[in-house]
């Protein structure tokens, strides 16, 4: 036969979130690489939506919402752990540090979690993935404090360099926020105890990208 | 055929395609012979959410460890601050189940998390400050450092207790707490945190910045050695080749806080 059959039939499941829950349909044969990626996109901005978005910090999780936190993805972790160690050591040299590094603290993020947790259905790994989805504001802080703030630098004439430190620590401020109260949000952590750890874990990455 | 496989062949009254010889299989036209049924069978497509994996290996190491980190907040502050004030964490006891309520993993791993955190923050902070002051980007930090002190304190937190344990065990042939020690060892780190941030300013001080440092260093391995020595002596002085173990730990604190002088303040 010339043809190649798809591995399965992919049922239509519409509901308004999209499809982050069939993260595994990306087995099918027949489709085009564009259309995957694609898929993955939307399927990442839809996990997106609900554990980061800036609305999604103001409102508490839904039922819904805590059914796609216990998913396993690890694409989006590993795409947003990539890039901010390339924004991080643009060229040095040291992005395997960095990577190593960010895996080692949403790895301990993740293993504080299910220690407190234990019995809890939400697994080691789909804490893991919590806590790369909430990586994301710092993959926009080490954007911005190694990449477009030093270009401010390179005005002519102008010594903007205490500028440059001080919006620097702003952003990290900002973003270091924003993923502290996602993640709190997300894990369902209440006292501190639950929080503190995941919050100096977050707080560790952000500086790295004030001092880097 | 043998005589058993037909007996049972006698007794089912449907054909046996794998067994019976003469078995022809009907094809209608149009259809596809032994087509499966598809639309009753649920389709495994979807990535499901995992179980809770209470039976499974991983989850027990979980389940083990979790009672060692269920810590109360109220607890873990009377813990801290009795450290701080040199009184003996014993004393947190519950007086009706003597159960050793303060005992934990948890103040261990973050408070030396903690430390490692903000003696890192100090380091850089004083970059960070000098490059406001001077309007110029100080020194490039050396992020190798955090690795340094992160291996240097986890390893002398557990490193130290286990080794003491297993000496105990192998060589004195004696029991020894390993839990309490380690328990000990972690919460005797949360002096090196007001440490670290009152270094931060030292870069501020100019010429007596070096002696400021060491100072504060000789502070924070007194402060740390105190409160390791209170909580561990009886532990301790009731081994018989106690004096020689308490020697021992003694040099290698004096060791570790050399260290954390030459690594990171």
């Amino acid at each position: 036969m010339d043809t190649i059959e798809p591995d399965f039939i992919e049922t239509e499941t519409g509901n308004g979130y999209g499809s982050t829950l069939s993260t595994s349909a990306r087995g099918t044969l027949d489709e085009s690489i564009v259309s995957t990626f694609k898929r993955d996109f939307h399927e990442i901005n839809d996990k997106l939506k609900k554990v980061v978005y800036p609305h999604f910090p103001l409102g508490s999780p839904s039922a819904q919402d805590q059914h796609v936190f216990q998913g396993t993805d690890l694409w989006a972790p590993l795409c947003f752990i990539i890039l901010y160690s390339l924004f991080l050591s643009k060229g040095r040299g040291r992005f395997s540090s960095f990577f190593i590094t960010c895996w080692l603290v949403i790895s301990a993020m993740a293993t504080h979690l299910k220690l407190l947790n234990p019995h809890e259905p939400m697994s080691w790994m789909s804490y893991l993935s919590l806590a790369g989805y909430c990586m994301f504001p710092q993959v926009i802080n080490s954007l911005a404090c190694s990449i477009i703030l030093p270009l401010f630098n390179k005005i002519p004439k102008v010594t903007l360099i205490r500028l440059i430190v001080i919006a620097r620590i702003v952003s990290f401020a900002l973003c270091s926020s924003w993923s502290i109260i996602s993640m709190w949000k997300v894990s369902k952590s209440q006292t501190l105890v639950q929080k503190y750890p995941l919050a100096l874990c977050l707080v560790t990455l952000g500086w790295l990208s004030v001092i880097c | 055929m043998s005589a058993k496989k037909d007996l049972i062949d006698r007794d089912d009254d449907d054909i046996n395609p794998f067994e019976d010889d003469s078995f022809v299989p009907q094809v209608t036209p149009g259809l596809k012979p032994f087509e499966p049924e598809l639309q009753d069978i649920t389709l495994e497509t979807t990535r499901e959410a995992p179980q809770p994996a209470i039976t499974t290996g991983k989850a027990s190491i979980f389940s083990k460890l979790s009672p060692y980190f269920q810590v109360d907040e109220t607890t873990l502050k009377q813990k801290l601050i009795t450290a701080l004030k040199l009184g003996e964490l014993k004393s947190l006891r519950d007086p009706e189940s003597q159960a050793d309520a303060q005992l934990d993993l948890y103040s261990t791993v973050w408070i030396t998390a903690t430390v490692i955190m903000v003696l890192f923050l100090s380091y850089s902070g004083k970059s960070v400050i000098g490059s406001l002051i001077t309007n110029s980007f100080s020194d490039v930090i050396d992020f190798q450092i955090m690795i340094n002190c992160l291996f240097l304190f986890y390893i002398y937190v557990l490193g130290v207790p286990i080794l003491a344990f297993l000496i105990c065990k192998f060589v004195f042939k004696e029991p020894f707490d390993v839990i309490t020690a380690i328990d000990t060892y972690g919460v005797s780190n949360v002096v090196w945190v007001p440490i670290g941030f009152i270094s931060v300013v030292t870069g501020l001080v100019g010429p007596f910045e070096n002696i400021i440092e060491w100072v504060l260093v000789a502070i924070g391995g007194a402060y740390s050695g105190g409160i390791i020595y209170i909580q561990l002596k009886n532990v301790v002085t009731e081994l018989q080749n106690g004096k020689v173990l308490l020697l021992a730990m003694i040099g290698v604190h004096i060791l570790f806080t050399l260290l954390v002088r030459w690594i990171i303040l």
